[in-house]
């Protein structure tokens, strides 16, 4: 007998039977059903209070961020209680300039407590970022103690004080603000265009992706030339900034940017012209190191390096869409200048000015990035300061 | 009685008395399957429960195509948890042993079905699992090769000598019973 034969008698002969348990199993199943319902409603519900939980976590966070850099109301206080409370803690430095003599005792107390005073001003009018109706406060108070000083320097000698005004440009003092910082989570909104030609036009001879069109259709190499054109890429971004002390800031976020090239072959009496379209999403990380801060205007210096994925890539020959291959990543790194001015305290206006160098890929893919890979850029943008001074 | 399609729109819809009727009319059947695996009675029913709650939890999952094609993956499903059973908790070997001939073979059907699923529960682990993917589940050579790495030869020769020593015990048997 054949194993097929054989193998069929056997199965005919025992596909309808049938064994009974020798207990009753439902039970069990039934349990084991009941437990994986409600392990899927418990799942769902875990799920559900996770993600309340962390979007109040990001609340309470960002709200204990904010509170915590807090500074301009607690300062303001302790100036006026140290001005009327405590007239002995004047700063030991200013005293030693001044020649020691009992007459003028009263007074080197007095100067000292101006210096306490204008120190208190300052350190109020370089971090706060008030506007200069808030900022101007403190001044006018502090103006009271200096025109007092004044007037029994006629007799004595006193000490070359200089009071900082809030109108002066401030240079950072790194050493102070160490102590004194407001620790601001910013976000900001912006948009960037390379600073190039708007169009690059060179000739380049055997482009690789244009030969196989040009072989397909057996043109002679003679009289035949290939353009490039790239426009200036554009981005749009959206960028969120954290203090790591009171002169240097990290910021990341995300930007899109579009990037548009043309490419032609000119051959007699004939144009092919290939347009393409290269859509990238990036993220940026950045260090911000501000430098100077006056009536409202900030400048400071930014560095940091970029990654775009190419997300889409589209091209179009001759008004037919073609399949075309997305780009690798790619990277840049950069360096600019920023300029901001405060429209309101939460809220500013930036200009960064500044060079990016775009490495290469190694794609094959020709782009604005290949062709320029430095390259002058400026962007501008929104900035939203999350920390907003009652 | 209500039909496999019947059944199963009332279990899709959470009726769970539907889901017991569907465990107590396919329960024997997913026993037989299971018996021919595993030798030790409590650990098939074990298997069974396994199945069954696997059956019920993905029967949304599952596409009628007929009167008999949900029988028909109930029987798949309790064979590969049988399957699963007896990797995980026997050992299996293969020889590559020829076997020997034989002049006659008695007839299948001369036994009784209880009897000749024991015989085949009986069989040594590799020998078994060959005979039922072979036999039960319709499986090539290739395929059983495949499941259990091994050759596709040694496949073949296996269900040879699962078939040899199977005749052995059916002929032990009618001559101690006398059929």
């Amino acid at each position: 007998m054949k194993q097929e034969e054989w193998a069929e008698r056997l199965n005919n002969h025992l596909k309808d039977y049938h064994q009974e348990p020798t207990r009753d199993l439902w039970e069990g199943i039934e349990a084991s059903l009941d437990k994986q319902a409600k392990g899927a409603v418990h799942h769902i519900a875990m799920r559900r209070w996770l993600m309340a939980a962390a979007i109040i976590g990001v609340l309470f966070g960002g709200a204990y961020l904010m509170w915590n850099n807090e500074p301009v109301q607690p300062q303001v206080a302790q100036v006026k209680a140290t001005n009327h409370a405590d007239k002995e803690e004047a700063p030991v430095a200013t005293q030693a300039d001044i020649t020691p003599d009992a007459d003028v005792k009263a007074q080197e107390k007095l100067v000292a407590q101006v210096l306490t005073a204008a120190k208190a001003v300052t350190q109020i009018a370089e971090t706060a970022m008030l506007p200069e109706n808030v900022v101007s406060e403190p001044t006018e108070k502090a103006t009271q103690p200096d025109e007092t000083a004044n007037k029994p320097k006629e007799d004595t000698p006193s000490p070359q004080v200089h009071h900082p005004l809030s109108a002066e440009p401030k240079a950072y003092s790194h050493a102070k603000h160490h102590q004194q910082k407001p620790m601001r989570l910013t976000m900001g909104l912006f948009a960037q265009g390379n600073t190039n030609d708007m169009n690059n036009k060179n000739a380049v001879m055997m482009n690789p992706q244009l030969l196989h069109r040009v072989a397909a259709s057996r043109a002679f190499l003679a009289d035949y030339e290939e353009q490039e054109s790239h426009n200036q890429p554009i981005s749009f971004g959206l960028s969120v900034g954290y203090p790591l002390n009171s002169w240097l800031s990290l910021s990341s976020g995300l930007v899109y940017t579009r990037q548009n090239s043309t490419f032609t072959t000119l051959m007699p009496n004939h144009q092919i012209q290939r347009h393409q379209k290269l859509h990238y999403i990036g993220v940026p990380l950045n260090l911000q190191a501000h430098l100077l801060q006056w009536h409202g205007i900030s400048i400071y210096l930014t560095a940091g390096a970029q990654a775009d994925w190419n997300i889409k890539a589209e091209s179009n020959t001759d008004g037919v869409n073609q399949v075309m291959d997305k780009d690798r990543m790619q990277w840049s790194v950069g360096g600019s200048l920023g300029l901001a001015y405060h429209i309101i305290p939460q809220l500013s206006l930036y200009a960064e000015p500044g060079v990016r160098h775009y490495m290469d890929n190694g794609s094959t893919i020709n782009n604005y990035f290949k062709d320029k890979p430095t390259s002058f850029n400026l962007q501008l943008g929104l900035r939203f300061d999350l920390n907003s001074p009652k | 009685m209500e039909n496999e399609q019947q059944l199963l729109s009332a279990i899709n819809q959470g009726d769970r008395a539907a889901m017991r009727q569907l465990y107590e009319r396919y329960k024997g059947y997913a026993m037989s399957i299971g018996l021919r695996y595993i030798p030790e009675v409590s650990d098939v029913e074990d298997v069974v429960q396994d199945s069954f709650v696997t059956i019920l939890t993905s029967i949304g999952k599952f596409d009628y195509r007929g009167e008999g094609s949900l029988k028909g993956w109930i029987g798949r499903i309790v064979a590969n948890k049988a399957f699963d059973f007896v990797k995980h908790h026997e050992r299996m070997t293969f020889t590559d042993v020829i076997p020997d001939t034989q002049d006659e073979e008695p007839e299948i059907e001369r036994i009784p079905p209880n009897v000749l699923t024991a015989m085949i529960a009986k069989l040594p682990t590799g020998y078994r699992m060959v005979l039922n993917l072979y036999v039960f589940e319709h499986c090539s050579h290739r395929e059983i090769a495949n499941k259990l790495g091994i050759k596709e030869s040694s496949s073949s020769s296996q269900l040879s000598r699962a078939r040899q020593i199977l005749t052995q015990m059916i002929t032990d048997y009618i001559k101690r019973h006398e059929i």
